[in-house]
């Protein structure tokens, strides 16, 4: 890209040269982690730490933690939209502040970004962002001047904090402007539960492999006695063994019971990301090359209409 | 009043499975599905227009995206919108904004733009913010329950760990929760008629909205897919059946 484009581009006030350092927005302590992954970034680099906070105490341990700047805002995501950073860093629980100010800077962003690098010689910012619940990444490179990434501090080794490091704080007089909503104060309010299997304890699924109305009624059997929810996966939708609402599957519901026994089902992708929350996952299936049994806790190969009655039968 | 709801065709996931060991995903039926999240957007749309109000659903991309479009007409939809352009391809999370907001400003006149919270197989839920930041609209995220009128939108969002009430000037921009609504099922008769009528989907190229090379040239260069390393086998039960379904009633049971 020649720099007449990039003018057209980012509007003739911005010039490509403007954009430095690494910038890390910092709004509460739990983020800290961020600063590390920022150092280690910067040191590859050669190049500044920013680190914007709205809170003063903070300062003193982002120093330690690795900041070479900090800067006080009141929303620090908006203040670093003023300032041209090369990369900024923002923690997940930000990504619309990080859209936004991408959007400003008409910069990429990568959210809930994974494996952060930079190409040292084009300067892209490399990473991957996890789809269906992290089944499978993306993976993308930023190539605008400016690169936005937010980053989950809970996935992140708690930074290395030398307390002998030294830091500036860098005055501003940045003024967030109001906020363009109202907030006119909390109320009561529970959303409808329509997928009824979200806070279940105990759920049977059912899958092709139970293959027909008795191997059915076995499952039902089975989840009458454990008290459990019936669900299904795609395949018990399609035969009509449950309906829609009970469609355990990213498009359906994600679920994350105590106990989830998924019976015939092969455990395709869509199911299997979406079961990831359950405690333990117990899985009779008969084919043991079926994907399931790595989504399972305990597996047992087996048709499941021969096998249920002799459980049914160990259970109280 | 009119209301955008913008759509994202998403390759329906139980179409696909991902092989962690063959670091592949192999696709057994390529159906296009409207994303989840951004049902929910048209749902909550169908169910704040009154008889006066537009509800305008906007897709762009390939074939797939006039197929959503199509659905979105059976379930209620007045007008669909298929932004179509091969340079569309390739476009990320900045583009596409670029693209709403032209389409936003082409119809005029749009009082909310609605897209769902969440997108199940790209980086693209960004798009919610990043278009509120381009047209300069006011924004609620994640939001339930909405209703429009006298000039303001009300809805009630998460903050923190409560729901607050929330209020914003006409024109904004609202992103919708997944677990706000059900959507509603399309009735077959609407199905039909949605995929006969020839002018149920209206085509625009990135010319009609006057979109430039510059305006379409992402920043965002995609480059394949990684997957995470293959999970461990859980504990496979051994023995007769009689055993198994022991050790299995064992394992219900301290479960």
């Amino acid at each position: 890209m020649d720099i007449a484009d990039l003018s057209a581009l980012m509007g003739e006030d911005i010039a490509a040269g403007n954009y430095a350092d690494i910038w890390v927005v910092l709004t509460d302590p739990g983020a800290a982690p961020l600063l590390g992954e920022a150092r280690r970034l910067a040191d590859s680099l050669g190049c500044y730490v920013h680190v914007v906070i709205s809170d003063a105490s903070l300062s003193a341990r982002a120093v330690a933690l690795g900041a070479d700047k900090i800067h006080l805002a009141e929303v620090p995501g908006l203040f670093v939209q003023t300032q041209y950073p090369e990369f900024a860093l923002f923690p997940i629980s930000k990504n619309a502040q990080a859209a936004k100010a991408a959007q400003k800077l008409k910069a990429g962003l990568i959210t809930d970004a994974r494996n952060l690098s930079v190409d040292e010689s084009t300067r892209a910012l490399l990473g991957s962002h996890p789809v269906y619940g992290g089944e499978y990444f993306l993976d993308f490179a930023l190539t605008s001047p400016a690169k936005f990434a937010t980053l989950d501090p809970r996935l992140l080794p708690e930074p290395y904090a030398d307390p002998s490091r030294r830091g500036e704080v860098v005055p501003n007089d940045f003024i967030a402007p109001e906020p363009r909503f109202r907030d006119l104060g909390p109320v009561e309010y529970t959303p409808q539960s329509w997928r009824p299997l979200t806070k279940a304890k105990v759920i049977v699924s059912v899958g092709s492999g139970v293959k027909d109305a008795e191997g059915l009624s076995l499952a039902r059997q089975l989840a009458e006695k454990l008290g459990a929810e019936i669900g299904g996966d795609r395949s018990g939708v399609d035969f009509g063994w449950v309906d829609e609402a009970h469609l355990v599957g990213v498009t359906g519901q994600e679920v994350a019971p105590d106990l989830y026994i998924a019976v015939g089902i092969r455990g395709d992708t869509y199911h299997n990301a979406a079961i990831v929350g359950a405690k333990t996952v117990v899985a009779i299936y008969p084919n043991p090359e079926a994907p399931i049994f790595a989504a399972a806790d305990y597996g047992v190969v087996a048709n499941p209409k021969e096998f249920l009655p002799k459980l049914i039968a160990k259970l109280p | 009043m009119i209301i955008l709801v913008f759509l994202r065709p998403v390759l329906d996931p139980s179409g696909f499975t991902v092989n962690r060991r063959a670091q592949k995903i192999f696709v057994n039926r390529p159906s296009y599905i409207i994303n989840p999240a951004d049902k929910n957007a048209l749902e909550a749309a169908l169910q704040m227009a009154g008889e006066a109000d537009t509800v305008i659903a906007v897709a762009l991309g390939e074939a797939q995206a006039e197929d959503i479009l199509r659905q979105a007409r059976a379930l209620g939809a007045h007008r669909a919108l298929w932004v179509n352009d091969d340079r569309l391809k390739q476009a990320d999370a900045a583009v596409v904004t670029t693209v709403c907001q032209r389409v936003v400003e082409q119809l005029g006149e749009v009082d909310l733009a609605l897209l769902g919270g969440e997108v199940v197989d790209a980086d693209f839920a960004q798009i919610g913010p990043r278009l509120a930041q381009a047209l300069a609209w006011p924004m609620i995220l994640d939001a339930h329950r909405v209703e429009a009128g006298d000039g303001v939108v009300r809805a009630i969002a998460p903050r923190g760990a409560a729901f607050h009430s929330a209020e914003a000037d006409l024109p904004a921009v609202i992103t919708i929760a997944r677990d706000s609504n059900k959507p509603r099922y399309a009735r077959g008769l609407d199905v039909v008629k949605a995929y006969r009528a020839e002018d149920a989907v209206e085509v625009w190229s990135a010319a009609d909205l006057g979109l430039s090379e510059a305006d379409l040239r992402p920043v965002t260069e995609r480059r394949g897919e990684s997957f995470p390393s293959e999970r461990e086998l859980g504990k496979r039960l051994e023995g007769s059946a009689d055993e198994t379904a022991s050790q299995l009633a064992e394992v219900i049971r301290k479960s």
